[in-house]
């Protein structure tokens, strides 16, 4: 198990927009390049690699994207996908209501928007 | 990050502002509060605030876990740092500067205690490992967002039998901050934009008392400029239509539940105190985290003799008031003369993220500007 590593991308990290890794609740999203028991080989998209704590998102495969933070990864992210076919985002297409399947805050069944980026 | 141009579309970005400028009452004041820090900055980096009408006010809380540092946490550290020369003290680099009642970690790093700053609790664990003969304290600070790394950290550590490792624990949680600022009596608020990573991790329902039960839309949003336009736009919709709800403006990455492993990885390590000192708020009851028993050997206020330092804010330093939302940065005193990056009196101007540096860095040309519109 391995303790975090060479820090290329970590040193980038804290100069995102010249923010601070803790107050700015700052994270940035790498793609998995390999897996190693709890950690993975992430990459950015510049080519920096990192050695990422994936143990809170497990399991996750090569090639998956992740929310990384302070070296540890807090999310898998899956509607990426949309942009990654290359198309830009699209405004007030996607509010959906409970009734049609949203997400339902179960409190009372008023339908709960999102957001469409 | 590579999707970064589709979220700073000028295009969509006057969409959305003409959006918000159309669902705007005449007349009607505005006050929307961003409780993150990382959102604070974004709206000045990239003059958010010059596409919303000036009805729209945005309003900087309590989101900088730097900023929200009682003084006398400082010193406790230093302390433990400067009276065990055995000890390494690591942190994040955000920390190094802010001043405690006996100065900062890079005056007590002078005086020849060993402070290093780490990226992540995790290298504070190989330094420790690296270093056996050596006792190594993570001064652990930040939300949510933060936590499930130290929690991590704390779990490795125990299955991996590391001894010499212990955390100083000053996590916060967000939902008691917004309870005190909604309770603060100076200040009346329309809506919360809602911290976008900390919610990765909390998910969505912990807000639900906030649209519930003080009828206030709250949102959910990324740290782009164009997700904080939608968010604006979804929170003026709310208002607009006579709702109050809970929406995810961050979809992309936050759901509902949060992220489950992580939040039980949090319980497992780490437990509510009782109170904890927020700087310019005062006491909030269960807003802090501490090492749980479980997890006792690696607490670092078990392990070594901190005393608890109480020290009270500079006088000339408004940072509660700013932090409340009650003052703007540049209505403190010593805004930009006595207080500034290079010389910070409180904690806002310390980190980038808190209200006053980002206004420092980002917010004076956006401010001629008002000047210059209203001499017109």
């Amino acid at each position: 198990m391995g303790y975090g590593g060479a820090a290329p991308v970590a040193e980038r990290m804290s100069e995102v927009g010249e923010s601070c890794i803790t107050c700015g609740d700052v994270a940035v999203v790498l793609q998995v390049v390999s897996v190693d028991g709890g950690d993975a080989v992430c990459r950015a998209d510049d080519g920096g690699t990192e050695r990422v704590a994936v143990d809170l998102v497990a399991p996750v495969r090569e090639g998956d994207r992740v929310l990384v933070h302070a070296k540890v990864a807090l999310e898998k992210l899956e509607r990426l996908e949309r942009l990654e076919s290359g198309a830009a985002p699209v405004l007030g297409r996607e509010r959906r209501s409970a009734s049609a399947g949203a997400a339902n805050n179960g409190a009372g069944g008023e339908w709960r928007g999102r957001g469409t980026l | 990050m590579k999707y970064v141009d589709e979220f700073r579309d000028p295009e969509l970005a006057r969409h959305l502002s003409r959006r918000i400028a159309e669902r705007v009452e005449p007349g009607r004041h505005y006050k929307v509060m961003e409780v993150c820090g990382g959102h604070t900055h974004a709206i000045y980096r990239y003059g958010v605030q010059d596409y919303l009408p000036e009805s729209i006010e945005l309003v900087h809380g309590p989101g900088c876990p730097v900023c929200v540092i009682p003084m006398g946490r400082i010193d406790d550290a230093t302390v433990i740092a400067e009276a065990n020369p055995d000890v390494i003290l690591t942190c994040f680099g955000d920390l190094m500067r802010v001043p405690g009642g006996r100065g900062s970690f890079l005056d007590s790093r002078a005086r020849g205690a060993d402070i290093r700053v780490v990226y992540s609790p995790l290298d504070a664990l190989r330094i420790a490992v690296d270093n056996p003969e050596r006792q190594v304290v993570f001064y652990a600070i930040g939300f949510e967002t933060t936590a499930p790394s130290t929690a991590l950290t704390l779990q490795r550590a125990k299955v991996d039998g590391v001894t010499n490792f212990s955390v100083f624990c000053n996590h916060v949680t967000i939902i008691p901050a917004i309870k005190a600022i909604l309770d603060s009596p100076d200040l009346r608020l329309d809506a919360f934009l809602g911290p976008g990573h900390v919610s990765t991790v909390i998910g969505n329902r912990p807000y639900e008392w906030i649209a519930h039960d003080e009828g206030m839309p709250i949102v959910v949003a990324g740290f782009e400029p164009l997700d904080l336009l939608e968010s604006i736009a979804m929170v003026i919709d709310q208002l607009a239509d006579g709702r109050a709800e809970v929406e995810n403006q961050y979809a992309r990455v936050v759901r509902d539940e949060g992220n489950p492993v992580a939040l039980a990885a949090i319980a497992d390590t780490m437990s509510l105190r009782p109170w904890f000192e927020w700087r310019g708020l005062g006491s909030i009851n269960h807003s802090a985290l501490q090492v749980s028993e479980r997890y006792g050997e690696f607490d670092a206020e078990l392990r070594f003799n901190v005393p608890g330092v109480r020290v009270a804010d500079p006088k000339a330093c408004q940072c509660g008031e700013v932090l409340k939302g009650v003052l703007k940065p540049w209505e403190c005193k010593v805004f930009g003369t006595a207080c500034t990056p290079e010389t910070p009196i409180g904690t806002c101007m310390v980190s980038s993220e808190g209200a006053c540096a980002a206004y420092y860095n980002f917010g004076k040309a956006a401010r001629q500007r008002v000047e210059l519109k209203v001499k017109a």
